[in-house]
């Protein structure tokens, strides 16, 4: 592993990417959280509460983001990089996530459902802001 | 005659429960993935479309049992990656 690499992935992993979490289950139908940042596709985890999701995540964005800069792939910016933010928390640090609990279950057999994804469809969902 | 790659994932379009990690990272090398050992995670990509942010993945190291989720997302990659052949030979003929 390339530790200057692993270092600057560990920066840009820092940054306040948007954060979705999703109840979902596991095969034997325990429930679990899937938590993901919708700028990078692909980087997920899971936990069995919100917060150990959102750990894992964390720790996976650093995985995902070491991968990119490891095939010389230029890595997504953050949204709240690009969008103003206007009415909502602003932060200098990034203790602050937003959280969409997704309650609407996609059958998985429906190979053809899209992902929960706020920018295809519009789930039913609650917004808060939650200290991280 | 069918890899044992595409009959996994034929079982799995037909149920997304009862799978484990390990079958999911079965599923991806079989389809030619490149499956490295992160930090806390495996990081799943593909060789021939590097740069398609969509091809690639994250999976917990730890963790045996997996959301359905990874299941529906790797059924979903696989299809891309097909589609994504299929493009490439069709401008290549």
């Amino acid at each position: 592993m390339n530790n200057e690499l692993w270092q600057q992935a560990k920066k840009l992993a820092s940054r306040l990417y948007d954060t979705y979490l999703e109840k979902d289950e596991l095969s034997d139908g325990t429930p679990i959280f899937v938590a993901y940042n919708p700028e990078l596709v692909g980087c997920k985890s899971q936990g069995k509460t919100r917060e150990l999701a959102l750990t894992n995540l964390s720790e996976a964005r650093i995985d995902y983001i070491y991968s990119l800069l490891e095939d010389g792939l230029s890595v997504p910016q953050p949204n709240s990089l690009n969008t103003v933010t206007g009415g909502l928390p602003n932060t200098k640090t990034n203790t602050y996530i937003r959280e969409y609990i997704i309650e609407a279950d996609i059958a998985v057999d429906d190979v053809s459902a899209e992902p929960s994804q706020p920018d295809n469809q519009v789930p039913l969902y609650q917004e808060s802001w939650a200290k991280a | 005659m069918p890899s044992k790659a595409e009959k996994l994932l034929a079982r799995m379009r037909r149920t997304g429960a009862g799978w484990k990690s390990k079958d999911i990272i079965t599923l991806y090398s079989g389809f030619g993935f490149i499956i490295t050992q992160g930090g806390s995670h495996y990081t799943i990509k593909h060789p021939e479309f590097i740069s398609v942010r969509e091809l690639r993945d994250t999976l917990p190291r730890g963790d045996d049992e997996l959301s359905k989720a990874y299941v529906r997302d790797a059924i979903k990659r696989i299809e891309l990656l097909e589609k994504l052949r299929k493009e490439a030979e069709e401008k290549h003929e």
